[in-house]
């Protein structure tokens, strides 16, 4: 057990939740979603995203459309259905959960 | 020296070395036979595909005149190899199973009532229960007391369930419980109606009626039903009162988490997703600009309404207070005298009602508001001047606010109770005759002379005329009921006509308290004396009781006034009906004391100002 697993793990954990949230401010094709959790300092292993946007799409949670683009091939624009939303909602609040129980948790240490 | 091959790789022209492609298409085929087994592998593959050709692009662009195997290492870090991702796919795809087959259920059958250990104020039922039924625990409390205060028994159950239930042997499942909040984003006042609006998840619109209805009912509801007029009297400042109180105690949601919890479970998406959006980009301020000045509008007429019905409500309980301060150091010294009126408590809810249940409600309710009040105002104060911030424990305060708001309704309600029981009014004329006498004057005193009260036969009266009424040591209640009327008499003799009326509910207990009073009329010789007083019953209530004498004077006969009191030419009636209480006072002719009149050619004429001539 090495600490780069659990901190993946850690990742892995809230992975959905982000990338749901980044679609959900604004339609966005994969590349835009890994710049913008760069942005956000949030580190990932790139190619967990495709597999997981796929996912998301036969489950219903989201959809896209092509896109031309004047600098390449056509590129994939994503949003959240109706589903998306609900599912975003449910990650939301467990999200919310967790937050607070760590905070909890973890409030009490000393340095 | 490198050998350079160019691909076409997802619609995009790589230049790359010969070895950085071997590695290339190892690592691609390895993803193709990862993504294989999974539905929409293709589609996956594609994309990443798609991903590595822009980022070898963006490299190109920056100058690289060919992807070596460097770059392809780099990318292949970038995206992950697919062990590293079979970790993630596996667990995700897990996941994704699981969350299909169980849903997260909120209100667990498998669960027990327990005592809760967390959620606890006295002993942790209430708690518990709230839990159980996943309400707001704040809720059960409200029950519980409720319960109390009414029948007594809550009290009763609470330990025997504080005895019984064994406390949770869980961890605390930390669910988003739905609490109850002051939402002060969809407020009108202080975000009350909006707040138990959503926790109760009807419209708001009915929120804000209930706490509105009240003062509308009150006017209307008068003319068409008298329960709902005595309902809507006892609401209008309960229910303010409780709307203050609300306001006070309930907190704002100003966290997005507690915004959350105001809706709970159900959130409306549209709720939630303008809180986000406000919290995440920062940016305009804009508020509902389309209603804000309707609902101004409303507010200004609902805030005028209240000032209009509460202030003299407060004023009266001001007033009411002192009373009940003075009737409280009379009950508690036993000291009758003390109001100057001979007032106690017993007496003075012997007066009200002769309902034994409603005296006993009547005092128990005005001890509650006057301690209450007195006590909220004494620690009050304390807290501020002491700047000691801990607050009243929740359970005394929750009770304390309860017992105020019952008693105030019951009040109220008490005093629709008792107009009621001035609707009806009986009359009754009796008429007896005076003895002859000799002498040329008739005199009318209500003053006896000293002579007679020589003579044991009654004793002097006190005719002060600040104390409209007084209570008597039989614990009789004294006061001017008596009006005085001089007419000429129909024939040549003298009568005396007594107009008798009394007030009740109903036509028997209207003619009962007509029975309660007695007049006291004597003659002596030719002086007739009239009590300006009317004496009730012991413990009988006060119902309007009213007599009018009518002193019948023959043609040529002279009458003289004597110590008679003014206030004895006034007489009053009672209106108190639905809506309105009126008590109309006017005055039958007045004849100034020591001045003689005669009865002449029907008429009364002053016989001073002619003999002054």
């Amino acid at each position: 057990m090495n600490i780069e697993n659990t901190q993946s793990q850690m990742r892995k954990g809230v992975l959905e939740f982000c990338i749901l949230s980044i679609i959900r401010s604004k339609e966005v094709y994969p590349s835009e979603i890994i710049d913008t959790m760069k942005e956000a300092d949030l580190q990932l292993l790139e190619g967990t995203l495709y597999p997981l946007l796929t996912r998301l799409k036969n489950a219903g949670y989201l959809s896209y459309r092509w896109e031309e683009s004047s600098s390449g091939p056509p590129r994939k624009y994503f949003n959240l259905t109706e589903k998306g939303e609900k599912f975003y909602w449910q990650l939301a609040q467990t999200w919310q959960q967790l937050a607070n129980a760590v905070q909890i948790l973890t409030q009490n240490q000393k340095p | 020296m490198n050998k350079t091959i160019n691909i076409n790789l997802a619609g995009r022209l790589i230049t790359i070395n010969e070895d950085a492609f071997e590695i290339l298409q190892q690592y691609l085929n390895s993803l193709k036979s990862h993504f294989n087994k999974e539905e929409g592998g293709e589609e996956i593959l594609h994309d990443m595909e798609d991903r590595v050709s822009e980022l070898f692009e963006m490299k190109m662009k920056k100058g690289k005149v060919s992807i070596d195997v460097n770059d392809v290492n780099e990318i292949i870090a970038i995206m992950g190899r697919p062990e590293e991702l079979m970790d993630e796919s596996d667990s995700a795809s897990n996941e994704h199973k699981e969350k299909n087959s169980k849903q997260d259920p909120l209100i667990d059958f498998g669960k027990k009532l327990r005592k809760s250990k967390s959620e606890k104020i006295i002993g942790g039922v209430c708690g518990g229960m709230a839990h159980y039924f996943n309400i707001d625990p704040t809720i059960i409390r409200f029950i519980f007391a409720f319960i109390t205060l009414l029948w007594g028994t809550g009290l009763l159950i609470y330990v025997i369930l504080w005895a019984i239930l064994p406390y949770e042997d869980e961890k605390p499942v930390l669910k988003l419980k739905k609490r109850l909040y002051r939402n002060t984003e969809n407020k009108v006042l202080g975000g009350v109606c909006s707040g138990l609006a959503a926790y109760f998840n009807i419209d708001i619109i009915w929120m804000r009626l209930l706490f509105l209805a009240p003062f509308i009912l009150s006017v209307s509801a008068g003319y068409f039903d008298f329960h709902l007029f005595k309902i809507s009297l006892g609401g209008a400042p309960s229910l303010s009162l409780l709307y203050i109180i609300l306001w006070v105690i309930l907190p704002e949601a100003k966290t997005l988490t507690e915004k959350m919890e105001i809706q709970g479970e159900k959130l409306d998406v549209h709720n939630i997703s303008n809180a986000m959006k406000q919290q995440e980009s920062q940016q305009s301020e804009e508020k509902m600009p389309k209603k804000s000045v309707f609902w101004k509008l409303i507010k200004v007429v609902f805030l005028v309404a209240l000032a209009v019905v509460i202030f003299p409500v407060f004023i009266v309980s001001i007033i009411l207070l002192f009373v009940f301060f003075t009737i409280l150091l009379s009950y508690l010294f036993k000291i009758p005298q003390l109001s100057g009126m001979g007032l106690d408590a017993s007496s003075f809810a012997s007066l009200i009602t002769d309902n034994p249940m409603h005296q006993t409600g009547l005092i128990i309710s005005m001890f509650c508001i006057a301690f209450l009040l007195l006590w909220f105002i004494i620690t009050g104060f304390y807290r501020l001047l002491s700047g000691n911030k801990k607050k009243i424990a929740p359970w005394l305060r929750i009770s304390a606010i309860w017992l105020l708001i019952v008693s105030v309704f019951y009040l109220f309600w008490l005093g629709g109770n008792v107009a009621d029981d001035f609707k009806v009014k009986h009359f009754k004329k009796e008429t007896f005759h005076l003895q002859d006498f000799s002498s040329d004057t008739f005199i009318i005193s209500q003053k006896l002379s000293d002579s007679l009260e020589k003579e044991g036969y009654i004793k002097l009266y006190d005719l002060k005329e600040s104390s409209s009424f007084k209570i008597n040591e039989n614990n009789e209640l004294e006061f001017k009921g008596v009006s005085l009327n001089i007419v000429p008499s129909k024939d040549s003799f003298f009568h005396v006509e007594l107009e008798k009326t009394a007030y009740g509910s109903n036509e028997k207990r209207a003619k009962e308290a007509l029975q309660n009073m007695q007049v006291t009329i004597q003659q002596q010789g030719s002086m007739l004396y009239v009590n300006p007083n009317l004496t009730l019953k012991a413990n009988a209530p006060f119902r309007g009781q009213h007599v009018v004498v009518n002193i019948e004077i023959p043609e040529n006969k002279v009458f003289e006034p004597k110590d008679v009191s003014i206030y004895s030419w006034m007489t009053r009636e009672y209106n108190i009906g639905k809506g309105n209480v009126q008590i109309k006072k006017s005055y039958f002719p007045i004849y100034q004391n020591n001045n003689f009149y005669k009865v002449s050619n029907h008429e009364i004429v002053n016989m001073s100002n002619n003999e002054a001539e």
